[in-house]
């Protein structure tokens, strides 16, 4: 039972939800003084990268209810298109992002229309091939990507003078590329957000739980679901564009079939079908792989092997099947029960007439993995929330 | 016995048959006309351009790899057949079961041929605890969370595999004569690729033989074909979709043995070959073990004649070869060549 | 096999049986005798397939079933089936790539003696159609020949009881009658003890012996087939006149 029982549009309600992005927002803002060395900025800001990359794939996987295992390729065209429109052709990085953006739109949608009209795995089948093939093509162009040592810029995204951060210091240019990537990312975010919700947004998240009753709705879902990889893609290309403002370098192994599955599994551990889960998400991806590598150094029978480093895969995939197990919506859902214990949120939309009583949602569990559940479909107005299947057989 | 029955039912099924045989007439002569000419008039020109010997040997390599592609599409579509599920862990499973048969044979002398067999026989074991420990607790249906625990698979045999041997390339000897050869029509059999041929040939005769003529087999074929009534019949579903882990797990380890001596055994040697055997799957139809072996083997072709043939493309394109032809054969014809269940679409 | 006719063979007591959080039926009675056909009467989402699924355990269900005696609930499907529990569902459940003769074997397959040769080969006799398609796949098949071929699989394994998912379901009404006449013949002739439920039951009455009527998933009627049949609203209802 809760502690604390709110309705909404309520001004305590009102209260609590600004008090809770406030602090949310702030702990974003004190990232990097809580990081204090720049080389730990640098790994918060990929976190932000990232999360992007793990937002987009979240757009297909929980939201459209299908497999993908490209994103890979796409965070890596966007990457490739920032860096070699700056290195070899004196772009702003600011200016390139809009053209990595619908550049891999329209890559995503050539990828995905053969294989969204159809149900089934096809989409994954494509997309594992599409992530295998993407570092041999960029190793075969060498002359365009700069093959396998990759290509690289000096030119770096500095701090100007009207902000307060010095660009001569060394801790100044890294603040100020996280503040950078960090709104870029919100917009992101926003966007995802507002497609979720929209009527697009719903259709593709209705055909998830029940294909046959989204069909006979007239809704013309291979379009939505197409467009919807696509716009994936696009976010997955600016999360690459991203990467590159805060590491000018792109080589054909970051940017693999390894990286598409561990953005599979990030999302797993950070929540699939919600918004927020992105971010714990991203920061097991960085810092899990992180802090493991180095136990190589500590566990005797590892020692001195040439592999040793590969433990910490290890460790992801074993993590992956604890989270698949245990807590299958993610850290998200852990992070939703636990405020189901303090707060109780009772919906009170504008639309219900004022003397109706209200609709008690109930409290029992919602994984995100689909099950035979009858809880009407909770809204996305919060980071935690997530969308589940209601059906009946 | 009611006559008008039976005169109904005659009328409809005459009507069916004509219009079987109107659509058969109007597309499906003409697809499979337009792919025969495209064969003939490519095989002419390499002929032509190269001589009647290397379009042989071509072939004759190709078919190497085809059986490859075709024994490993057979696993994946025996698990997608038992559960609607690819299993992306097949690829690493039967990697990690190479080198389990590379132990047997480098490190404890086993002899090589029982070495494999070894070697297959505790991937069966493998396959059959991933499947009972790892899969069995998830409602069949939730295909999501089943794919999500293949994931988590490959990327843990990948790693342990590293962990375990390093990522340097190990020698793994073809368990045929090396070397030796005969000539024959213009073309040079190797012994370990005819090997190849009649060893996978082997194994597709036994696995049909075990679907056909045994209990289980048919247990696997009625639960492939209806999941809920093959309960109703009193099967065991879990155990019965088990041994189909199984037998893809130990047909998986022996293509990897047979191809690692030509890619040598590193962690990531499978790769490569689990892409062209869902090329192949996908080709072939996923829900159909011929298809598969089909499949494998026009995938096994394509990828030598056109990789060999068109210069441009060359080895490294040949995956995105692949690549297109999944996605080709996704707009003309989503089953596959012989898949059955028919495309629902969106 | 079939004891002395008029014993129960299946009693059910205050089942109540669901999905997940929806409970669909609510404390339900109701016994089959050896040698009966029980029909059970219902309006879509009443719960008539529940209470079918309920009693070869493939949802969760709380409350008794017995068949001869022995408890069912808590058991898997499988052990339901053994225990000779034949369920032919809604929509016929054939195995469509199988072919008919594998349809019917694989029907056979709880059972360990050696006579399920000789069973295929009487049901071929008595379905001669099923017999002329034998290597067909089942898929193929018409909706009519599909029934007759799930209840022969059904028979394959010799079962106590035989339960029947809307049997009339999607099929010409010339051959719903075709096949009440066999299910009738099949319980006169060799015992057969017979679950029926059914939505449309003019044709399921004439074989019946006994029906209940499920409303809202609780008992609401039950008599004598000829008791219902005059009852007025079961007849306004149901039967259609």
């Amino acid at each position: 039972m809760a502690l604390v029982t709110l309705t909404e549009r309520t001004p305590a309600h009102r209260i609590y939800r600004t008090v809770f992005w406030a602090l949310g927002i702030a702990a974003l803002i004190y990232i990097p003084w809580f990081a204090h060395e720049p080389a730990r900025v640098a790994q918060f800001t990929q976190v932000v990268c990232y999360a992007v990359a793990i937002l987009a794939l979240n757009l297909v996987i929980g939201y459209s209810g299908q497999i993908s295992l490209g994103h890979s390729a796409f965070v890596g065209i966007g990457a490739y298109t920032t860096i070699i429109l700056v290195a070899d052709h004196d772009w702003s990085y600011g200016a390139t992002m809009p053209v990595a953006f619908v550049l891999t739109f329209i890559i995503g949608v050539l990828v995905g229309l053969p294989a969204l009209r159809i149900r089934g795995l096809y989409l994954a089948v494509v997309t594992i091939a599409v992530a295998t093939v993407f570092p041999t093509l960029v190793i075969k162009y060498e002359s365009f990507t700069g093959g396998p040592n990759g290509k690289q810029s000096s030119t770096r995204v500095l701090p100007p003078d009207w902000t307060p951060f010095d660009a001569h210091s060394r801790f100044g240019p890294y603040a100020y590329r996280y503040f950078v990537i960090l709104i870029i990312a919100a917009v992101m975010f926003l966007l995802v957000r507002n497609i979720v919700k929209s009527r697009v947004g719903r259709a593709i998240i209705a055909q998830r739980d029940n294909q046959t009753s989204a069909a006979t709705s007239g809704v013309n879902l291979a379009v939505y679901k197409t467009l919807t990889f696509g716009v994936s893609a696009a976010v997955a290309g600016v999360a690459g564009s991203l990467l590159m403002i805060e590491t000018p370098q792109a080589t054909d192994t970051k940017f693999g079939l390894n990286l598409a599955i561990f953005l599979v599994v990030a999302l797993v551990i950070g929540g699939v079908a919600t918004i927020g889960g992105a971010i714990p998400g991203a920061l097991a991806f960085v810092f899990v792989p992180y802090y493991t590598r180095d136990w190589s150094d500590n566990i005797s029978w590892l020692q001195g092997r040439p592999g040793a480093g590969a433990i910490s895969d290890v460790i992801y995939g074993v993590l992956l099947l604890i989270f698949v197990f245990l807590m299958p919506g993610g850290v998200m859902d852990g992070i939703r029960r636990i405020k189901a214990r303090v707060v109780k949120v009772i919906p009170n939309p504008s639309w219900l007439p004022k003397d109706h009583a209200a609709v008690i949602v109930s409290d029992a569990p919602m994984s995100a993995f689909p099950e035979l559940v009858t809880e009407p479909t909770a809204e996305v107005d919060d980071l935690t929330s997530t969308t589940t299947r209601g059906s009946t057989e | 016995m009611a006559t008008g029955l039976d005169t109904d039912k005659a009328n409809a099924a005459i009507k069916e048959g004509y219009t079987a045989i109107e659509r058969f007439g109007s597309r499906r002569v003409r697809n499979w006309t337009i792919a025969v000419v495209a064969i003939l008039a490519f095989s002419l020109w390499a002929v032509w351009r190269d001589g009647w010997d290397l379009y042989f040997q071509r072939i004759v390599d190709a078919l190497n790899n085809g059986f490859i592609y075709a024994a490993m599409a057979l696993s994946l579509v025996l698990i997608y057949k038992a559960t609607g599920v690819i299993n992306f862990a097949q690829g690493n499973m039967a990697m990690f079961g190479t080198y389990i048969a590379w132990v047997l044979v480098y490190d404890h002398s086993f002899p090589i041929w029982l070495g494999i067999i070894g070697a297959m026989l505790i991937s069966a074991v493998g396959g059959a605890a991933i499947e009972r420990v790892f899969i069995r607790p998830f409602d069949p249906s939730n295909h999501l969370a089943i794919i999500i625990v293949t994931l988590a698979w490959f990327i843990i045999l990948g790693g342990l595999a590293t962990v375990i041997w390093g990522a340097d390339p190990y020698a793994f000897d073809t368990p045929f004569p090396r070397n030796s050869h005969f000539d024959l029509l213009g073309a040079r059999f190797f012994y370990s690729g005819l090997g190849t041929w009649f060893t996978v040939m082997a194994v597709l005769v036994l696995v049909s033989l075990l679907l056909r003529k045994t209990k289980v087999g048919l247990a696997f074929r009625a639960l492939s074909s209806n999941l809920e009534s093959s309960r109703l019949v009193g099967i065991h579903t879990g155990r019965t979709i088990q041994f189909g882990w199984a037998l893809a797990a130990a047909v998986g380890t022996l293509a990897g043995t047979l191809i690692a001596y030509k890619t040598f055994l590193t962690p990531t040697f499978m790769g490569t070959v689990l892409i062209y055997s869902f090329a192949a799957a996908t080709l072939g139809g996923l829900d159909s073990l011929p298809g598969a072996v089909v499949g494998g083997l026009l995938i096994g072709l394509a990828e030598t004649m056109i990789g060999g043939y068109i210069d441009p493309i060359g080895s490294d394109l040949a995956l995105g070869g692949a690549l297109v032809v999944i996605i080709v054969v996704l707009y003309v014809r989503p089953t596959g060549l012989f898949g059955s269940k028919r495309p629902e679409r969106v | 096999m079939s004891t002395a006719v008029g014993t129960t063979l299946l009693n059910v007591e205050d089942l109540w049986a669901g999905y997940g959080p929806v409970q669909v039926l609510h404390g339900v009675s109701f016994n089959v005798s050896h040698g009966e056909v029980v029909v059970i009467l219902g309006a879509n989402g009443a719960g008539k397939t529940t209470t079918l699924r309920a009693l070869c355990q493939m949802i969760s269900t709380r409350g008794r079933i017995e068949l001869d005696g022995a408890q069912l609930v808590g058991h898997s499907t499988t052990e339901v089936v053994r225990r000779g529990v034949a369920h032919v569902p809604q929509g016929r459940g054939t195995f469509p790539e199988l072919s008919v003769h594998d349809n019917l074997e694989v029907g056979a397959y709880v059972r360990k003696d050696k006579e399920m040769g000789a069973d295929i080969d009487r049901w071929f006799t008595a379905f001669p159609r099923l017999a002329d398609r034998r290597n067909q796949m089942a898929g193929s098949l018409s909706g009519g020949e599909q029934q007759m071929l799930a209840i022969a699989r059904a028979l394959m394994s010799r079962p106590r009881l035989l339960l029947l998912d809307e049997p009339s379901l999607g099929l010409a009404p010339i051959i719903v009658q075709d096949l009440f006449r066999r299910l009738g013949q099949l319980n006169a002739d060799e015992d057969i003890t017979m679950l029926i439920v059914e939505q449309n039951a003019n044709l399921a009455f004439e074989i019946a012996h006994r029906a209940y009527v499920l409303e809202a998933g609780q008992m609401a009627i039950s008599g004598s087939a000829e008791e219902l049949r005059n009852n007025e609203a079961v007849r306004r209802a149901y039967l259609g006149y």
